[in-house]
């Protein structure tokens, strides 16, 4: 079972190297229904599941789609489902339903399709860093491959037709998540939220729509579908996280250099908790680690690494701890495994004290 | 930043308004969000706020609702859900859909990728275009230049496809 195997492993789409990594991820998705076909709130269950067995077929023929797994949110039991949204293939739409939609994945998930979720496919490629052009050109490809076996709605005038007017056009979300810890504790972060939200950019949390921030990660998309091509959509969008990169770099420096002993409180802190808790909730959790991760890219953290932070991060998930144990588990016992494996996993590292 | 509403959890939700020119803007959490009405998931909630789409129209009585004749969507559960049906909504609901498109996305056309059967189907769209703005600035000389290229790509259309014209 390819859940089995993922959640050993870190998010291939989370950085494996050391370099500073603001821009964490890019993710490019498109949203694409089926000539002549109701979409799949107004299907009935039969044509939802002949849509579904359509798009896998096709699927199987995509080059740029080397040996994709099916699964079928019929099957998936609820846990395996928190694993999939936690590691960002499915959203909460697509785990809340059963046979007749699907996850088409790529096993080094820099590709994934749902399969009727509000759209007949919604295709997504996403990546490690902030090179969105090169997402968007490889989530095209597999486009182009699907478009000459699958007949798309599609008018001249609004483009390809999505189940909510808000994706028509392009049916383009581009998004970056970014790791903005510095214009956190400068206090610029609501300004810098503001500014994207009056240039038509939406600002969200973790994970994704609905949810709050926390670890100071903010997902930045461009909202606006139609009327602009797909490379100026994306362009305008990498332009500004170009921008919002040299604010978080500005603000850390500053922060360095004016307020060491608040920064040093911050990772001192965090690595006392991380290192002794024995109970740590999801949310503290993400806090702990983003701070942490800002330590190592101060040099004031060592014996650690940001893949590490990340690896922990995910791994300690609600959804991939109840995977990893292997039964369901309640909410102190997910709290206790968290700080276990804190403890475990971040053992070696040391505090440079100046 | 706080909630302008409950001025206790942390804001996520930005609303603005353009009430007789002047904008207004409102920073809100999620909860104060959806208790006043907004469901914070959607984005046509917060364009039915706007333009007050969101509240339904009385229906007067013996009147049947505007219904979808491919899906059976209704104008009130498209109002409700805030999705389509099916590809042919967007026909049947055009009304109400296109001032949602140029509150959403400032247009109602499409500038980007076109599906390479669909070419030909665009350039002639296209061309149409150009051909009427032509024709409405009275330069009548790009028109007739426009006119024939129109004609050349649609005998081009029927003798590669079987005719099918999607609008």
């Amino acid at each position: 079972m390819i859940v089995d195997k993922l959640v050993r492993n870190p998010g291939s789409w989370l950085s494996r190297d050391e370099a500073i990594r603001i821009v964490m991820s890019s993710r490019v998705r498109l949203a694409r229904n089926l000539r002549g076909m109701p979409f799949p709130s107004q299907a009935r269950q039969d044509e939802n599941e002949s849509i579904c067995k359509q798009v896998q077929l096709a699927c199987d023929g995509v080059v740029a789609l080397s040996s994709p797994v099916f699964m079928d949110m019929g099957q998936l039991d609820p846990v395996d489902k928190s694993v999939l949204k936690e590691r960002h293939l499915i959203s909460s739409e697509l785990a809340e339903k059963g046979a007749g939609s699907g996850l088409m994945l790529v096993e080094d998930e820099h590709s994934a399709i749902m399969i009727n979720e509000e759209d007949h496919l919604r295709l997504q490629c996403i990546s490690p860093g902030g090179d969105l052009f090169s997402v968007w050109q490889r989530v095209d490809k597999v486009d182009s491959e699907l478009e000459q076996l699958l007949d798309y709605a599609f008018s001249s005038r609004l483009g390809y037709l999505t189940a909510c007017p808000s994706n028509v056009g392009t049916g383009l979300r581009a998004s970056v998540m970014m790791h903005l810890p510095g214009l956190q504790l400068s206090g610029l972060i609501d300004g810098v939220v503001r500014g994207l939200n009056k240039i038509g950019l939406a600002v969200r949390g973790l994970f994704g729509e609905g949810s709050q921030a926390c670890g100071n990660m903010y997902q930045v998309s461009n909202q606006v579908t139609l009327g602009l091509s797909e490379q100026q959509i994306i362009e305008r969008l990498a332009s500004v996280v170009a921008e919002v990169t040299q604010h978080e770099r500005n603000a850390r420096q500053r922060l360095l250099e004016g307020q060491r002993t608040l920064v040093m409180d911050r990772i001192g802190r965090a690595f006392g908790i991380l290192s002794h808790a024995w109970l740590l909730s999801s949310d503290e959790m993400v806090e702990l680690l983003s701070i942490l991760r800002m330590g190592i890219e101060f040099g004031l953290v060592s014996g650690t690494t940001v893949p590490i932070v990340n690896e922990v991060m995910l791994t300690t998930q609600p959804g991939h701890l109840q995977k990893i144990a292997g039964k369901a588990l309640g909410t102190v016992e997910r709290d206790e495994m968290r700080g276990q494996i804190a403890r475990d996993r971040l053992k070696d590292m040391n505090l440079r004290v100046e | 930043m706080k909630c302008e509403l409950c001025e206790i959890n942390d804001a996520s939700v930005h609303f603005k308004q353009v009430v007789d020119g002047n904008v207004r803007e409102l920073y809100v959490c999620p909860e104060c969000a959806s208790e006043n009405g907004f469901d914070v998931q959607s984005p046509m909630a917060m364009t039915d706020f706007l333009f007050g789409l969101g509240v339904p129209e009385a229906q007067p009585d013996g009147i049947l609702e505007k219904t979808c004749p491919s899906c059976g969507l209704t104008l009130g559960s498209f109002r409700k859900s805030t999705r389509l049906g099916c590809a042919r909504c967007y026909q049947t609901f055009s009304e109400e859909i296109e001032p949602l498109l140029y509150a959403m996305h400032g247009t109602d056309r499409h500038s980007g990728k076109v599906p390479a059967g669909e070419q030909l189907t665009a350039e002639i769209v296209a061309l149409q275009t150009a051909l009427e703005k032509a024709v409405s600035c009275e330069d009548f000389e790009e028109a007739a230049v426009l006119r024939d290229k129109l004609r050349e790509l649609k005998s081009d259309m029927a003798k590669t496809a079987d005719g099918e014209i999607v609008a």
